[in-house]
């Protein structure tokens, strides 16, 4: 795979004084940035690159990846502490966080997230290190088609995981596919609902609507129903690695199932740490033995989810490097990045440049090892907020509700939006329908109504052809599967009944 | 009458020094720029690098922002109603040249600026998937005509600036528009997502967008939709040399709003001027594979115009105008 020799230049470049505090420097701003709800891990890469251009390409590429693991991670903060996830792809485990936190266990999640998303940030870096070629050959055999079923398995875990009435929770998915429909189709252009204003032609952006589902409802919650959260919060432990063994041996096989499922999902071009962390927590659910405390605080959900969102990162890159298709946004910005250095990415990357190649896949280790002592320490020094009263915390945190709603386009129409959202969620929940659905709809309703209309039109509004490919056909028949599987396990309950 | 001359120079005096401090103290704080595309994207890795070199010009900070959304219309609608006092400039693109067709909504066009300057246009390309029956750029002309509607072309959603370039080009061939399907997709990475994956035949996108799909072989160029042919691959004939005239491309520059004091436009463009003739910048463009090309002022108005009418014009074959 690798010569020696080629190995020690790769590890010399990485090894640099200058290079080793530029990852640590861009660690600690991918933390700050990720704890902040709203401001994403791609705008924290577009604000870095201007800087990177006066870097080396290894230690350019470093800060990106530095960056972007820390960050998601640090998404788990905010949803934590304050039920506000710091991106989208702490999103899904959200409620159970915050749960376990009112009930005083804030150290204990955090410290679960840390060290599985560092784990699984490992796993995916050492699937990246040992088989980015052939995978990549194989994440390039889906086309729309494989897409939509993913999309489609991704929304039927939505309606899985949601806790209580499945009913319910498909109302609120549909509710999000609705939200989602707002803007220009992108098949004909047609404008839907926009009400001819410009800013509506792109539709409601994702993360305003995400901050007020959560954030401002969580706050409308706390105005409503005054009872002081300070009192049950405060109660924690400092020692946030305090029984982080006894959950790793617990849920081992799990941790190894949301890695390997994370990878795969993150390889795919287009699906990221997002719908990894979705998919996992359903996956996890549906096998779980206790899956009645998913969305009521599960350290199994999370445990499988954050280990999935950041095992999806390393996967992103597979494509990127292989053949310079971006998988998100971050992605493409690294593209760009590696054109800019003279290395473009393909085939002959990996020929001509292992030495560069070797460095960033160390750089991945590196970054997730780094994250345990990083992370310790914003942990420490976030978990402080607990002790703010919450008629000081409110405020607070409806003004970083703001500027994270605000700071995504610029636009005030962001915040109405949010705000629209808000109230939205609020009365949501106030009947039992949960959100997380919802959110998920907004998510994944894109590339569902675009991947199926690119499929239908290319195979001419031919149904079946959504079973015509190989690797489409198989997912197409995990979906069904699922969908029939609490009949089916009814029936074989029924028939053992009957027998016995 | 002594009072009278003494009133008269006073006011000369003043209001020629109003007059030279606003020629000499311009800019005294910060400049907004606005880009009407997300951080991170080719627009604003351009812009943003173009904002960095002016910056040392002009001794002021500039400050980008993004203003996403309505297909670009909600920035360039904020930059035409901004003071025109030379403090906020912004990005203008082709898709300015588009939106007002397709959608009757959006007002905001090309007449509602002052051009600063074009920085540059990247050409379109015919791109066929290498597993492509057909391997020519004659074969594929005579592949459509004789099985109309088989091929699947991407690279946009529907009316962007490439699915524009592929009307424009069945056109000149005299061909109808539905001689290829037109699969929509988000952009250029998803639509060669698809033709890797075999879900799309033909691609219209830039050279720069297509350049690691020549490089692993996975996609064939036979074509720019341009004068020249592109310094990184000369191997690709232009569509002159094809036998059919047609330039269609996307191009990027700077507008004021209309209205900012000629003096300051003037500062504005020399220190723009100096800065796309950097060297740095030139080094850029050229890595991230940008086609350069300037026009300044009353040059980038009249070429914002024909692009106008050009792209209008396809987007009427297209059937997409409004």
């Amino acid at each position: 795979m690798f010569d020696f020799s080629v190995m020690m230049q790769g590890l010399q470049s990485i090894l640099d004084p200058t290079v080793l505090m530029i990852i640590v420097g861009s660690g600690l701003y991918g933390l700050f940035i990720g704890a902040m709800p709203g401001l994403t891990a791609t705008m924290a890469v577009a604000l870095l690159v201007p800087i990177t251009f006066y870097m080396d390409a290894v230690p350019a590429i470093a800060s990106i990846i530095t960056m972007s693991a820390m960050a998601i991670f640090a998404g788990d903060l905010p949803g934590t502490l304050l039920h506000i996830p710091g991106t989208p792809s702490s999103a899904a485990y959200c409620n159970d966080s915050f749960a376990l936190a009112k009930k005083g266990k804030a150290s204990v999640v955090l410290g679960v997230d840390l060290v599985l998303s560092a784990l699984g940030g490992l796993f995916g870096s050492i699937i990246l290190l040992c088989m980015a070629p052939v995978l990549a050959e194989v994440a390039l055999q889906f086309s729309s088609y494989e897409f939509f079923w993913l999309a489609v398995l991704g929304l039927s875990c939505a309606v899985m995981i949601s806790s209580g009435s499945p009913l319910k929770g498909f109302v609120s998915l549909l509710i999000g596919l609705l939200v989602n429909c707002v803007g220009l189709d992108i098949t004909l252009g047609f404008p839907r609902f926009t009400f001819d204003r410009p800013e509506l032609f792109e539709g409601f952006s994702f993360i305003p609507a995400m901050i007020g589902m959560f954030g401002i409802a969580e706050l409308m919650k706390n105005v409503s129903e005054p009872i002081n959260r300070n009192a049950t919060m405060i109660e924690y432990s400092t020692d946030i690695f305090k029984g982080i063994g006894g959950v790793i041996k617990k849920y081992w096989n799990q941790i190894i199932r949301s890695q390997l499922i994370g990878t795969c999902i993150g390889i795919l071009p287009g699906a990221g740490g997002d719908i990894a962390a979705w998919i996992c927590y359903g996956v996890a659910k549906r096998f779980s033995k206790t899956p009645d405390e998913y969305g009521q605080g599960t350290v199994e959900g999370i445990a499988n989810a954050t280990t999935a969102n950041n095992a999806a990162i390393s996967g992103a890159f597979i494509p990127a490097l292989v053949f310079g298709i971006p998988g998100d946004s971050l992605t493409a910005i690294i593209i760009g990045v590696l054109f800019m250095k003279g290395l473009e990415p393909g085939p002959t990357l990996f020929t001509n440049h292992g030495d560069f190649l070797f460095a960033i896949y160390m750089v991945f280790i590196l970054a997730n090892i780094l994250l345990i002592p990083l992370g310790y320490i914003i942990i420490r020094l976030a978990t402080k907020v607990m002790r703010v009263p919450t008629n000081l915390l409110n405020p607070i945190i409806l003004g970083f509700c703001i500027v994270g709603a605000y700071a995504i386009n610029n636009a005030n129409f962001d915040i109405m939006a949010m705000f629209g959202f808000g109230i939205l969620a609020f009365i949501m929940l106030k009947h039992g329908f949960p959100v997380a659905p919802a959110i998920l709809g907004l998510v994944l309703g894109d590339m569902l109504e675009n991947t199926f209309m690119q499929s239908m039109i290319k195979s001419e509004w031919d149904l079946t052809s959504f079973f015509s490919r190989p690797i489409a056909a198989i997912l197409g028949l995990i979906t069904v599967l699922l969908w029939f599987s609490p009949l089916i396990v009814k029936a074989v309950k029924k028939g053992r009944k009957v027998q016995a | 009458m002594k009072k009278a001359v003494l009133a008269a120079m006073a006011a000369a005096t003043l209001m020629f020094s109003v007059g030279q401090a606003q020629a000499d103290d311009f800019p005294t704080h910060a400049i907004t720029m606005i880009c009407s595309w997300g951080a991170g994207g080719g627009s604003d890795a351009q812009l943003r690098f173009v904002a960095g070199l002016m910056e040392k010009e002009l001794g002021q900070p500039i400050k980008v922002e993004n203003r996403t959304g309505g297909g670009g219309a909600v920035g360039w609608s904020a930059l035409a109603r901004a003071k025109p006092d030379g403090y906020t400039i912004g990005q203008l693109t082709a898709e300015l040249a588009m939106d007002h067709w397709i959608t009757p909504a959006v007002t905001v066009s090309y007449k509602d600026f002052d051009a600063l300057a074009l920085m540059n246009e990247d050409a379109a390309t015919v791109t066929i998937s290498a597993t492509a029956p057909y391997k020519t750029y004659e074969e594929f002309v005579q592949y459509l005509k004789d099985n109309p509607g088989k091929v699947r072309g991407g690279a946009t959603s529907v009316g962007g600036i490439w699915h524009v370039a592929m009307g424009k080009w069945l056109d000149s061939i005299g061909l109808p528009v539905n001689a290829i399907t037109y699969i929509p997709t988000s952009g250029s990475a998803e639509a060669y997502k698809e033709m890797a994956a075999g879900g799309i035949d033909a691609c219209f996108t830039s050279v720069a967008e297509s350049a690691t799909m020549y490089k692993t072989g996975k996609a064939v160029g036979l074509a720019v939709m341009s004068d020249k042919r592109d310094p990184k691959f000369p191997d690709i004939p232009t569509m002159a040399e094809r036998g059919t005239d047609i330039q269609v491309g996307t191009w990027r520059g700077i507008g004021l709003p209309k209205g900012v004091p000629a003096e300051r436009r003037a500062k504005l463009m020399a220190a723009l001027k100096k800065a796309t003739s950097d060297p740095a910048y030139l080094k850029f463009m050229e890595d991230r594979g940008f086609g350069v090309k300037y026009l300044e002022g009353e040059d980038f108005y009249n070429y914002m115009k024909a692009s106008d009418e050009a792209l209008g014009g396809a987007l009427k074959a297209l059937g997409l105008a409004k």
